[in-house]
This record gives structure tokens, sequence and C-alpha cells, in this order.
């Protein structure tokens, strides 16, 4: 009887021991302050944008091409930077509810992670609009940034594993359809945000408020 | 009996020292203050539990200076590395063997 009693004893121990493992090493080791709701702003963002962008280009005979060049751009810059202010506000937001630290090692993995296939994409999309190829900038950039969506999945919820998918996927789907580049770039920088911000939204940010 | 309980190292028998390790088996190296900051605990008890594991080889310490300030990074050694598999999975073989 007694023997019983102190080997529960012990299970519960090593299985306490086991849990906080895997707890602290998936703490240390990913970002979990990524907010859903960041991601239904980013996409109402790009959803914007693409319609300003079809302004631009619908009232293209009045202007040179440099001009549109220029005006498409900045306009595409205006909105990453928004975007990642955004995200960035949103998910310290996040992390001070939760009183865990924005400036995790994790974060700096991610986004060491995500930077590479990112700047090569914008490189890469930038010279496809210099040397005139419009046709495919916006599946260029959507599989880019799915690439660096993927990357950096590794060091957040697994989630954006999937999400990184479907936007390689909306890339080279878009590949086919080269004169709905802008549908297929609203669809992935817009919907695909939206979608998968209410996602997260509903899988792991309501939870947590409601239980605090 | 006694065998299973061979891989079980006293060593991570302290819920610090086992936080230590697993961070630092899934991260290149972490800094002082970062280990503080996850794991709650205060400068003195963190350096000492810390030096336990230096003194068992089991992990490495770096120092440098970052502008003018101090900066001390840990690292798993290979062999802390092997340590600490060898006792999860004692860890592990203890509860599946209780099971049974």
């Amino acid at each position: 009887m007694h023997h019983k009693v102190l080997f529960d004893m012990n299970e519960q121990h090593y299985l306490e021991n086991l849990q906080d493992i895997k707890r602290m090493m998936l703490r240390s080791s990913k970002f979990f302050s990524i907010s859903g709701l960041s991601g239904i702003l980013v996409g109402s963002y790009a959803l914007v944008a693409a319609w300003w962008a079809r302004e631009i280009i619908s009232a293209a005979h009045a202007y040179t091409r440099m001009e549109i060049i220029v005006a498409l751009t900045a306009l595409a810059m205006a909105t990453l930077v928004l975007a990642l202010g955004t995200a960035a506000f949103f998910a310290h937001r996040k992390a001070r509810k939760h009183n865990e630290s924005f400036w995790d090692p994790a974060l700096w993995n991610m986004i060491r992670a995500a930077v590479l296939p990112l700047i090569t994409g914008g490189l890469f999309g930038l010279g496809l609009i210099l040397n005139g190829y419009y046709t495919v900038v916006a599946s260029a950039t959507l599989v880019f940034y799915g690439l660096s969506m993927v990357a950096a999945a590794r060091y957040t919820y697994s989630d954006i594993f999937y999400f990184g998918l479907l936007e390689i996927l909306t890339g080279l789907v878009a590949l086919f359809f080269p004169y709905y580049g802008l549908w297929s770039w609203a669809f992935g920088f817009g919907v695909l945000h939206i979608l998968m911000g209410i996602w997260l939204y509903f899988k792991y940010d309501r939870r947590s408020v409601s239980k605090s | 009996m006694k065998d299973i309980f061979r891989h079980i190292n006293k060593i991570f028998s302290n819920k610090i020292r086992l936080g230590i390790m697993s961070m630092l088996m899934v991260n290149e190296q972490m800094d002082f203050n970062t280990l503080k900051r996850i794991l709650e605990v205060t400068d003195g008890n963190l350096a000492s539990h810390l030096k336990a594991l230096e003194k068992a080889g089991y992990i490495s310490v770096h120092k440098s200076f970052l502008g003018r300030k101090p900066h001390t990074a840990y690292q798993a050694t290979d062999s802390g590395r092997k340590a600490f598999e060898q006792h999860i999975e004692a860890l592990e073989n203890l509860i599946k063997r209780q099971k049974e």
C-alpha cells in the first residue's frame, strides 16, 4: 500500500518535470504574442490599397509610366509600414497583457528567419517593375511573402506555416492568370490576412481574454 | 530497480536548473537577463544555479561587452546536452514503467 502511494507521487513528479521542460522549451523559443486582430487590420489595409491601386491604374492615361510606377511603389511602401506598425503595436499590447516581455529571443529569431525572403522578394518585385514585367509582380511578391511566413513559423504558432503555404499557392495560381494580378494580390494580402486573423483570434486570443 | 534510476540526474532535480537546461536545449545561447526574466528568479539565485551547471560541465559561459555593459551568455555543452537527453529519456521510462 505504502509502496503504491510512493509510486503515484513519483509519477506525478516526473510528469510535472516533463511538462516543465516542454513549457520552458516552448516559452523560450517561440513568440506567441502575434495578435489575430492585427491580421484582420493588415488585411483590410491591403484591400484598401488594392482598390486605390486600381484607381491609379485606371487613370493611367493621364500620367507618364514613371509617375504611375512611383505612385504605386509609394502606395505599397506606405501600406507595408502601416501593416508592420500595426502588427508590432498589437503584439506589444498582447505581450504586456500576458505579462510577457516583447523583446524575447524568440522574436529576434522569428524576425531573422522572415527577413531574408522578405527583402529578397521586395527587391525582386522592384526589379520586375523596373523591367516592365508587371504581370508577374503579384505572383512573385506573394510567393516570397509565403516563403518568409513558412520560415518564420518555426518560431511562432504553427498555424502561420499553413498560412504561408496558402500565400505561396495563391502566388503560383496567380502566375496562370497574369491579367488578374491585382485581384490575386488583394486575395493573398487582403482576404487571406483577414481569414488568418479571425482564425488566430478565435483559436488563441479570445479564449485567453475570457480566462483572465 | 536501481538501474532505471541510473540516468535520473540529481543536478536536474531542481526546477530552476531544469528550466535553464530546457531553454538552452532549444536556443543556441541565452543571456543572463533573459533567463532571469523567464524563470522569474533573483540574480543571486540564478547565478548559483548557473554556477552548479557550469561546474558539472553542462554549460559554458561567454562573457563580453555590449558597449559598456557586460554581457554574459550561456550555452549548453555537448556533455550537457547528452546528460539532459538521458535525463528526459529516464523520466519517460519511469512513467511508462509505472503505468504498466
